[in-house]
């Protein structure tokens, strides 16, 4: 599904040129569920960027869904992002003038799919959020705005679902929630891709990516097994 | 903590937002250079005024003999010379002529006076001639032709030095130059045409050797300038001339007029002074609607720096710190703009000095710039900025630290009023009704931009309002006059006549080659009078008497009847209005009562109002030629409108009629309606490049509130496009947005810019041209302007931003904090 070919990435700062990711290979496929894990600084972010078409790497090659998304044109990356990726942010990044109902709608709209408000409630209901359709961002908590934001994810119908730090704003017992949610999706088919600083995450995934100064350190099941996501604490 | 520290900060939050920041200073400025270049008109004039006036060495005193009387010039002078405080005396001759300047296709003929001065070494020296273009009179152009004409004439009749100019009797004359003396800056032709100006009535400078022989009245004067020594009581002086002229020509009646009583000398200082007034609420106008813009777009700049103030509180810093750096901000916005303010203030004063250059060719121009209105324009222009940027401080230091410097969902704002759209249900796209949302989201936000919008928006409707006004009341008066037989010609008689007299009878069967030059002949009277009304306010009141029965030409109605033989008078719908009075009720007019050939009296008489008529001017009123009998005027005639002949021209009847004895003003209507034009066309020159500079601010006004607004938003930009929402989508959504906040701003603007002028109209116009009624228009023309401006405009600025969104970096922008 997600296939990198010796990627790097080169920022160049004034004098100075900072590699984020130095010769990254990686092959992911369907359905997997896969932690990045890695410091900041490491390039996690950087890979997911790359991977979601946001940004271009200096060398290599990345397919996605059987797409070079590094030959693509500008145009061809917004189709690219719009068909086959969808994003979970770390702060939500939901519309605020929007209902949690019409931010899940926004993005089915995009889809010129018919019929799209018993399908965002129907995605809404997936994700818990049966009664709260109407509610605009703020009069949701911190959990049910990340919900609406997988929600939206979704939504799209996309294989890829990419995400950034969800939990990072979140409680425990919500973080918790989250995370489930988002397996679950790797179990229906989807490839999920969470990047995150948190090793205990690491755990439920089933396959970790380490990253560090820009390079894979490690890239396997967790070490201990995957664990269920019940015994995750932090 | 040191100041230069922050001056650097600030410095970088300047520079990161250079464009914005520029164009802020740019609004500021266009404001404090208007503010500057037309809060200090007064004095620029007055002083321009006064230099100009000792610089042409304008009379103290001038005295001009009765009508028909001539005096001996050497006889006079030595008389009055030596009267005590007379420091020179010279001596003129003013010759009522017919002056022909036609150029092919086009014929000027008009009324005109030639005034003979004295040449002799190096004169004349009082009164000087200021000369504008060509040569000037030297002592020996003295018994030649050379003629200056008047520099306003020849202004409006485009007439050049070299140019063909003939006077009455045929005579020749050679056109050397264009220039004025001080009593004749503006022109008053006294002719007792209706309106009549310098367009119509051509004032000529010549030796006055020439202009006596020309005359036939050698060695004879009728005027007599004089400068008064220095200390003079122009009042003893005055005294003592007039005992001169008592003993030595006990016969010859006379008038002497002060330098201040003069009616040109006047109606300079007064008009620099009332014109004042409107200046002022102009140039207050564009410093308020700048201060306004500043204070809006200053302040959201600063708004978006709050959580980093909010981070220095956590620091530790202290609150005054913490303001120095917006504060600082705002300095560097009130440096640049005052400094262009600087650069604004000379240019708009470089034009209005073009302006009044042309319509008062002064040979002294002041330099249009006083330290004091810049400054206090300037102290605006700091203070504005500063506090704007102190507001959105203020605001940030309230709130606990914490508060401030958090991210995340729990900085998430509210809806606002966005609710309000669930009870609105929008037809298409959720993200086709973002834009509402959006507009309702940040009520204040909104506000502020359709604030922003309209302030620009206001400016532009008050100022082409204003002209679209003054337009509309030319061209409402223009068609009051031509709107039926327009190629008829007023002729003003130099006395009432008989109806029945052959002088009459002559001037109706006049012929050219053996046909008749005239359809039709309407007599007619036009007398004189006022108004009296409860305030003492003395309002002219011109009454064309005519017999309905047979005038082809009679004056459009708003309300009522035309006279129709009976008692009563048309007036106008301002008398109507100043005087309180509607059809049917009466108005008290003075009006002269004939006692005897020569003698009348005013009388006082209450007159039926019978109809209110279109015209705009308040002294023009109606009534039935039967009425002169109120006057002791039955069967006479002052006036006689000519219709011309089939395939006679205006120009053919004018040259005739001019010839004729006993006439003293031959006026085309359509001259009475250039007339209008006239009286108003400073106040419109000024308002069409003040226009400019209105759009100007406008646009930028207009562009940075919507740029603000679209930077604020580009995280949610960023958000989709990480959703592959399109650029060209994206784009469309912000126009929709803008249109919809540019119309609010439009009709806020166009309400507010409409108020503006039935301000200006009822607190400054109607005392300033108390003569004249402006009904406030404003023309589809500016309204369609500031659509375009407030709507089109404002809705296309997000096309400027395609840029940015294109070079927009979506993971770093995704991470930028609320």
């Amino acid at each position: 599904m997600i296939v990198l070919k010796h990627v790097s990435k080169k920022y160049q700062m004034g004098a100075v040129t900072v590699t984020a990711l130095n010769d990254v290979s990686l092959n992911i496929e369907e359905g997997e569920f896969v932690v990045v894990l890695g410091p900041s600084g490491s390039g996690k972010t950087t890979l997911l960027n790359m991977i979601s078409a946001l940004d271009t790497p200096t060398e290599g090659i990345i397919t996605v869904a059987d797409q070079d998304i590094t030959a693509m044109s500008r145009l061809k990356q917004f189709d690219f992002r719009r068909n086959t990726v969808s994003f979970i942010f770390q702060s939500f990044n939901l519309f605020p003038s929007l209902t949690a109902e019409e931010n899940v709608q926004f993005v089915l709209d995009m889809h010129y799919k018919r019929g799209v408000q018993p399908t965002a409630r129907a995605v809404l209901d997936s994700v818990g959020l049966g009664l709260r359709y109407h509610h605009f961002p703020h009069e949701l908590s911190g959990g049910e705005q990340q919900r609406v934001a997988i929600a939206r994810a979704l939504a799209t119908g996309n294989p890829v679902l990419l995400a950034d730090e969800p939990t990072g704003e979140l409680d425990f017992k919500t973080g918790v929630q989250i995370l489930q949610l988002l397996r679950s999706q790797a179990g229906n088919g989807r490839t999920v891709l969470v990047v995150t600083h948190n090793r205990e995450i690491s755990r439920i995934a089933d396959r970790v990516i380490e990253l560090s100064s820009g390079e894979i350190v490690r890239d396997g099941a967790p070490e201990a097994g995957k664990a269920p996501i019940a015994e995750l604490h932090w | 903590m040191n100041l230069k520290f922050w001056l650097k900060w600030s410095y970088r939050d300047a520079r990161e937002r250079w464009l914005q920041v520029l164009a802020i200073a740019v609004i500021l400025a266009l404001g404090t250079g208007v503010y500057s270049a037309f809060g200090k008109q007064k004095e620029w004039r007055i002083e321009s005024l006064d230099k100009s006036m000792a610089m042409l060495a304008m009379y103290d005193l001038q005295l001009e003999l009765t009508e028909g009387s001539y005096l001996e010039s050497a006889a006079l002078e030595s008389a009055l010379a030596d009267v005590e405080g007379v420091r020179v005396v010279e001596t003129r001759l003013l010759v009522p002529t017919l002056v022909d300047a036609s150029k092919e296709g086009e014929t000027i003929l008009y009324p005109g006076r030639l005034i003979g001065v004295d040449l002799s070494d190096g004169g004349p020296h009082i009164s000087r001639l200021n000369i504008t273009e060509g040569s000037g009179l030297t002592e020996a152009d003295a018994g030649t032709n050379k003629v200056i004409m008047d520099y306003l004439f020849t202004n409006y009749r485009k007439l050049s030095p070299g140019d063909s100019v003939k006077i009455a009797g045929d005579i020749e004359l050679d056109f050397v130059g264009r220039g004025q003396i001080p009593e004749n800056m503006m022109i008053i032709p006294g002719t007792g045409g209706f309106m009549e100006n310098e367009n119509t009535f051509a004032v000529m400078y010549m030796s006055r050797d020439t202009v006596q022989q020309i005359s036939g009245r050698e060695g004879l004067i009728n005027n007599a300038v004089f400068l008064l020594d220095k200390g003079a009581d122009p009042d003893a002086v005055i005294h003592d001339i007039k005992q001169v002229m008592a003993a030595q020509f006990a016969d010859t009646g006379f008038n002497l007029t002060k330098k201040e009583d003069d009616q040109v000398y006047n109606a300079m200082y007064t008009d620099a002074r009332g014109d004042q007034r409107f200046w002022n609420i102009v140039a207050g106008l564009f410093l308020i609607g700048a201060a306004m813009a500043t204070f809006n777009l200053a302040g959201r700049i600063v708004e978006s720096q709050r959580r980093q103030i909010g981070i220095g509180m956590a620091l530790g810093i202290k609150r005054h710190w913490l303001a120095l750096r917006p504060i600082l901000l705002g300095l560097q916005i009130a440096a640049v703009g005052t400094i262009l303010g600087l650069g604004f203030s000379y240019l708009f004063g470089q034009a209005l000095l073009g302006i009044f250059k042309d319509f008062y060719p002064l040979p002294y121009w002041g330099r249009l710039f006083y330290i004091e209105s810049y400054l206090r324009a300037s102290v605006l222009g700091v203070m504005v900025p500063i506090i704007a940027t102190l507001f959105p401080v203020w605001r940030a230091v309230r709130v606990q630290p914490v508060d401030a410097i958090q991210t995340g969902y729990l900085v998430a704002k509210g809806g606002g009023l966005s609710y309000l759209m669930e009870y609105v249900p929008l037809p298409g796209k959720s993200y086709m009704q973002m834009p509402f949302r959006n507009i309702l989201r940040s009520p204040w936000r909104s506000l502020m931009t359709i604030l922003g919008v309209s302030i620009a928006i206001m400016l532009l409707v008050a100022m082409a309002g204003l002209l679209d006004t003054f337009n509309r009341t030319i061209l409402r008066g223009s068609s009051f006059y031509t709107e039926s037989y327009p190629d008829r010609l007023d002729v003003v008689l130099d006395n009432f006549y008989p109806i029945t007299s052959q002088h009459i009878s002559d001037l109706q069967q006049l012929e050219q080659d053996g046909r008749p030059l005239f359809s039709k002949v309407d007599i007619g009277l036009v007398i004189a009078g006022e108004y009296v009304n409860s305030d003492d306010e003395e309002m002219l009141a011109v009454i064309g008497l005519y017999d309905p029965t047979t005038a082809l030409w009679q004056p459009t109605l708003e309300e009522g009847n035309l006279p129709d033989g009976e008692r009563g008078i048309v007036i106008s719908e301002k008398a109507a209005q100043d005087l309180g009075v509607e059809v049917g009720e009466t108005v008290r007019i003075s009006l002269p009562v004939r006692e005897g050939l020569l003698s009348y009296r005013m009388e006082e008489m209450d007159i039926p109002v019978i109809g209110i008529h279109d015209n705009p001017l308040r002294m023009q009123a109606y009534m039935s030629m039967n009425q002169a009998e109120l006057m002791n005027m039955a069967g006479l005639a002052n006036t006689v409108t000519l219709y011309p002949a089939e395939g006679v021209t205006t120009a053919q009847m004018r040259r005739v009629m001019f010839a004729q004895p006993g006439v003293v003003s031959v006026q085309a209507v359509k001259d009475i309606a250039q007339s209008f034009e006239e009286s108003i066309e400073i106040f419109n020159t000024v308002l069409v490049m003040i226009q400019g500079v209105v759009v100007l601010l406008a646009f930028l006004i207009a562009f940075n509130s919507t740029t603000i607004n679209v930077d604020e938003r580009m995280r949610e930009i960023a958000t989709m496009f990480a959703f592959g929402l399109r650029i060209r989508t994206v784009t469309r959504m912000q126009v929709v947005e803008n249109i919809v906040t540019g119309l609010f701003g439009t009709i806020l603007g166009v309400v507010f810019g409409y108020m503006v002028i039935v301000w200006m109209m009822e607190s400054q116009i109607k005392d300033m041209v108390p003569d004249i009624q402006f009904n406030v228009y404003i023309a589809s023309g500016t309204l369609l302007t500031a659509a375009v401006l407030g709507i089109l405009v404002v809705g296309l600025t997000p096309l400027l931003s395609i840029r940015k969104m294109l070079r927009m970096d979506i993971p770093s922008t995704l991470r930028v904090m609320e």
